[in-house]
């Protein structure tokens, strides 16, 4: 039932993230449409466009470490709020972060319950679309910095 | 990115990678001086790739024709389809199960990315694809390899290679396009980019419950090849004939295509 709810959510987090302008076209990866050979796609046009320019196009590939375990919950809540999104959304991500915690099983014995502060969970159809938002400033920042890039992003659960 | 809260995020250095993309002809002008370049990532350097780089499951080469991807793919569902044959033996199991089975384990590898590659002009490769699925038509009927491929491949139900193809970019063209009037959401792609898969919607027009769209398969400014309407989601049509459902229709030189669902066609011209 919690993953039922939790792709519901997928959905009008996506969109509200997309109506705020945290996420464009430029996100892919658990979004409709969005998915891993539409960005391959728009790589492809996008070399397509430089050479018919006379340019090459040289592609950088970067992957984040420890993706999900790294995001901070209190920073995220400060960019969804900061980007006025809905209340509702916000007050349910925040509950769905909270009062985590993570217990070990090893040969039947149970060990100590710990409280997980940081980090969203691994596996839940939520936390590419979270750490989308959490990681929209990045491309944009990096577009800044450089002349002539554009930024692709994709996020997914499996890795 | 600099977190107060949570840690700092990091690129993994041993995953970054640097591909050159330089197209058919600018492959010799340009590979040649350019693959000595680093570029510089944080406290390292990273060289570019001299053969292929792989991102997000496609094998990318420098000129964008995605030849050694589907050698790639043909060659994993060749292993698929001979492990299929070696557990369901000689006889197979239930042609209709069997041919499911085919489907899911062996054409859906061999067509992954395809969308990138398929030309329906060009048709090159189309060949590999085809052999495999006479011999996956084999295997679905229990036929021996003498057979002649005209009975099996109408009997097995399997899709003709060409067909397929046509019917999955058609299919992820369609899956595009429909995103076009979604008020929530902005304008998603520039159709208007000739010379890659996505670029082939040039026009689209809403009238009277229907979306029809103008698609191009020749270069800019040649006049458009086929026509497509793609009809709404609640339309008659698709609600009567669910699986075998018409949905584009258009001119084609002298006579009209009328695509369907399942991604054939049918000419009267």
């Amino acid at each position: 039932m919690g993953k039922v709810v939790e792709k519901v959510v997928v959905e009008l987090l996506a969109e509200e993230a997309q109506r705020r302008g945290l996420l464009n076209n430029s996100h892919y990866g658990s979004r409709k449409r969005l998915s891993a050979i539409n960005a391959a796609a728009v790589m492809v046009v996008r070399a397509h466009a430089a050479w018919r320019e006379g340019h090459i196009a040289p592609v950088l590939l970067m992957d984040i470490m420890a993706a999900f375990l790294s995001m901070g919950r209190g920073r995220l809540m400060t960019i969804m709020t900061g980007k006025e999104m809905d209340g509702d959304l916000v007050r349910w991500t925040a509950s769905f972060l909270s009062e985590r915690t993570a217990e070990m099983v090893i040969e039947g014995n149970v060990m100590e319950r710990h409280p997980v502060e940081e980090g969203i969970p691994q596996g839940s159809p939520v936390s590419p679309i979270l750490f989308a938002i959490y990681t929209s400033g990045l491309r944009l920042s990096g577009e800044e910095r450089v002349a002539g890039i554009d930024g692709l992003s994709f996020v997914n659960y499996i890795g | 990115m600099d977190s107060a809260e949570g840690r700092e995020l990091e690129f993994g250095t041993a995953k970054t990678e640097a591909a050159l993309l330089t197209g058919r002809w600018g492959h010799k002008k340009h590979l040649g001086s350019k693959l000595t370049a680093k570029i510089r990532v944080g406290n390292g350097f990273i060289m570019f790739n001299k053969e292929l780089t792989r991102w997000l499951g496609v094998w990318m080469d420098a000129n964008l024709r995605f030849k050694e991807h589907h050698n790639r793919c043909t060659k994993k569902a060749r292993a698929a389809e001979a492990r299929l044959r070696k557990l369901t033996g000689m006889y197979g199991i239930v042609p209709a199960w069997m041919r499911a089975v085919q489907v899911r384990c062996v054409q859906a590898v061999t067509l992954n990315g395809s969308e990138l590659w398929w030309d329906l002009i060009d048709g090159s490769r189309l060949d590999d694809l085809q052999l495999l699925l006479n011999r996956q038509a084999r295997s679905t009927l229990g036929a021996l390899p003498t057979t002649p491929r005209v009975a099996h491949r109408g009997n097995s139900g399997l899709t003709p290679a060409a067909v397929a193809l046509d019917a999955r970019q058609q299919r992820y063209i369609a899956r595009l396009a429909s995103g076009w009037d979604d008020p929530k959401s902005n304008r998603r792609y520039d159709y208007s980019t000739p010379g890659a898969p996505v670029g082939r919607v040039a026009a689209s027009e809403h009238a009277g419950g229907r979306r029809t769209e103008t698609m191009r398969w020749q270069d800019p400014g040649e006049k458009p090849a086929v026509k497509t309407t793609i009809l709404e989601v609640d339309s008659t049509a698709k609600r009567a004939a669910k699986g075998c459902v018409r949905v584009k229709e258009g001119d084609a030189g002298s006579g009209t295509w009328t695509w369907w669902m399942d991604g054939s066609r049918t000419h009267d011209g």
